[in-house]
């Protein structure tokens, strides 16, 4: 067996049991919106059909409760896409786990690791020669330990990851100038239909991919025709919309609104009473929103109450900051791809940001690391990049040091997170 | 990487090597005692009796296990007056017939809100079964008081009961004891713990079995990763590099945490 195999499959396995034991020890409900999250993927395997938001029983309001102990009210996630929750549908159908059914849903998410993984894996070999390089921007993307935890609980975002990594990987195809086909067209049209099945968080991603796609069809119209290129368009178009226009024509038909978003945050408003909101400025420029987001995205538990220790985040800071440093330093050395790699991921990166801010400014105050999501492939390019080039030459040992230390502190906090924090959190 | 089969057959020895000599270190270190914090209940709905020369509280408990080294215990702050706070452990011998066994005083500058501190027995109380009083007081504090045990909403704690001079609380007073116990017994709390309500399928066996794969597979991944940076750095200069790193971490973010010694009467 190919020495990288054996790497893939040690890693599709260390993933997978790192997700059933998380999911084991993580309580019900010990993650944001969980049940809300479960509460509609429960309903699809019962009743074999979608959900209406408002009029099926728990699916305007969402409640939780343990008597006596807890009740917890949401705006039902009915209305959000379904592609998450279809697939834990299919779980929750294979039978019953009484009591414990969430289990069931949850292995659907955790099972989500392989492909991600996969996915990771074949855009490192998009981008790094070296097998170490390879190795090192997989292990950097899966390592977090807000990754595993995403994966280990009932939600959208873990279907969110997997279609970002391949939005990216199709980016890197374009910038890379690979030919399209009719066949990569039609393939890419389906990417895009997942995506939007899965949450609206992932619309940046989704118009700069869109953007690609046609620039790189742009570049190509000396050697492709006008016609064809159109036929490439269309073919995509009409792959994503057989993919998912039926449910945004299911929202105009029932609800007269594409997104349901209004129908939403009337409900959100009547739970937890609108106050006034923060200006786009006001949250930009406050520090609060931007610890917050940056701890979140690399791990806080719970809901959003269980925090890793603060030097935790302060080390990646820190390895964040040192990585862009190197970017700079080694600038050249990047070559062309790399250069629009950073450029990307910078791109994205910010934009996605904004996205998050103006959600905080316009709906609820919510800062929160999972709806930075779609640019996470980004920043694990701007935080392995600089340092997996700068270490090409075999002489040079300081970048690969550098990116081992950081590596292995990934690491550590696998075992420290589980054992030191999430265990004596709840037992 | 692990290009040649004699590469592979060296690391798949090393990999050997370091999994059987790790499994014979855990199964020594599961017959060494470590300290157990048992968590009894999780409290909802925290009341505060700001501790002064007129209000105490007492909390009555059975410690579970043989060998009580400590008790972990939650504090609420009301404001920031300083004053002193005293704590008991008393053994009940009768209704009216108590014994004093430790005794620890304290500032209420040393305590912040809500966060939990280990008190530590200076000399283990050996008690299974046995009934016990954690005794709150602040004796020459006025009724501007600053510090409250955290006390639940819910009467949670079935083997005792909080009581105040103004009368019972109607819940149980946070705390955790803390004991000193076998590694394996450790482990069996948790996965016991862990297992509870949930399905059939999932019990301290199976859970058990996979936290040791898991660790397996952890250990694993981590000597490939390893394999694949040998063939561009010498691994001891990485390791060298990693223990300074960790070194550095320690010196710069390590904060003992504050914790009190109940002494012996």
């Amino acid at each position: 067996m190919k020495p990288l195999r054996v790497f893939l499959a040690l890693l599709f396995l260390f993933l997978l049991l790192t997700g059933l034991l998380w999911a084991i020890v993580i309580p019900y409900n010990e993650a944001p919106d969980e049940y809300s999250h479960f509460d509609v993927a429960n309903f699809i395997a019962q009743k074999r059909r979608f959900p209406i938001f408002g009029k099926d029983e728990n699916m305007g309001v969402s409640k939780y409760e343990i008597p006596n102990v807890v009740v917890k009210y949401n705006a039902s996630y009915a209305a959000m896409p379904p592609g998450a929750y279809l697939w834990q549908a299919l779980f929750l159908s294979l039978g019953q786990l009484f009591p414990s059914a969430y289990l069931l849903a949850r292995l659907a998410n955790i099972l989500l690791l392989v492909p991600l993984a996969v996915i990771s894996f074949s855009l490192s070999k998009k981008i790094f020669k070296q097998d170490w390089q390879k190795v090192s921007f997989v292990l950097l993307s899966l390592l977090s330990p807000q990754i595993i935890f995403t994966f280990s609980y009932v939600n959208s975002d873990a279907m969110l990851l997997v279609w970002t990594f391949l939005l990216w990987w199709w980016l890197v195809s374009f910038l890379k100038k690979e030919t399209i086909t009719l066949w990569k067209s039609l393939i890419f049209g389906v990417s895009l239909g997942l995506a939007v099945l899965t949450r609206y968080n992932i619309l940046p991603l989704v118009i700069i991919a869109v953007g690609g796609f046609i620039w790189r069809l742009w570049q190509e119209r000396r050697l492709i025709k006008f016609k064809r290129s159109l036929f490439l368009v269309m073919t995509a178009g009409i792959a994503a919309i057989l993919t998912s226009g039926w449910w945004y024509l299911r929202n105009i038909l029932l609800y007269h609104d594409l997104l349901v978003s209004n129908q939403f945050w009337q409900t959100y408003y009547f739970i937890y009473p609108r106050g006034q909101n923060a200006t786009l400025w006001q949250i930009l420029s406050g520090r609060d929103w931007w610890w917050r987001n940056w701890q979140s995205l690399w791990g806080v538990f719970g809901w959003n109450t269980i925090f890793l220790p603060n030097y935790f985040y302060r080390v990646i800071l820190l390895m964040a900051l040192l990585s862009l440093i190197v970017i700079y330093i080694y600038w050249r050395k990047l070559g062309v791809l790399g250069q629009k790699l950073i450029k990307l991921s910078l791109g994205i990166g910010l934009l996605v940001l904004v996205f998050s801010a103006w959600q905080s400014a316009a709906f609820a105050y919510q800062p929160q690391g999972r709806y930075l999501f779609p640019a996470w492939p980004g920043l694990v390019i701007l935080l392995s990049l600089g340092w997996l080039v700068a270490g090409e030459a075999k002489s040079v040992l300081w970048p690969k040091i550098g990116i081992g230390v950081f590596i292995f502190f990934l690491f550590s906090w696998q075992i420290l997170s589980l054992l030191t924090i999430l265990v004596p959190s709840y037992y | 990487m692990l290009r040649t089969l004699s590469e592979n057959r060296s690391f798949g020895f090393k990999l050997g090597v370091v999994l059987v000599v790790g499994f014979i270190f855990l199964a020594l270190a599961s017959f060494l005692e470590f300290p157990l914090v048992e968590r009894l209940f999780i409290h909802y709905g925290a009341k505060a009796y700001p501790l002064n020369s007129q209000l105490w509280l007492e909390q009555t408990f059975l410690p579970a296990r043989d060998k009580l080294i400590g008790l972990r215990l939650f504090f609420k702050k009301t404001n920031e007056v300083e004053h002193p706070l005293k704590l008991e452990l008393i053994k009940k011998i009768s209704h009216e017939n108590q014994q004093l066994l430790y005794q620890t005083q304290l500032s209420s500058k040393n305590l912040t809100a809500s966060d939990g501190y280990n008190f530590w027995l200076s000399v283990p109380l050996v008690g299974k079964g046995e009934s016990f009083g954690l005794f709150f007081s602040a004796p020459v504090s006025s009724a501007s008081a600053s510090v409250s045990p955290i006390v639940s909403g819910l009467n949670n704690y079935l083997e005792g009961e909080a009581t105040t001079s103004l009368g019972p609380t109607g819940g149980d007073i946070v705390f955790e004891p803390i004991y000193q116990v076998r590694g394996y017994k450790v482990l069996t709390h948790y996965l016991n713990r862990i297992v509870f309500g949930k399905a059939p399928l999932v019990n301290k066996y199976s859970l058990g079995l996979l936290f040791l794969v898991w660790l397996v597979s952890f250990i694993t991944l981590a000597l490939v990763f390893l394999a694949s940076l040998k063939e561009e750095i010498a691994l001891a200069k990485f390791f060298s590099f990693l223990f300074i790193f960790f070194l550095v971490l320690g010196i710069l973010f390590y904060q003992p945490s504050t914790y009190f010694i109940l002494s012996k009467v």
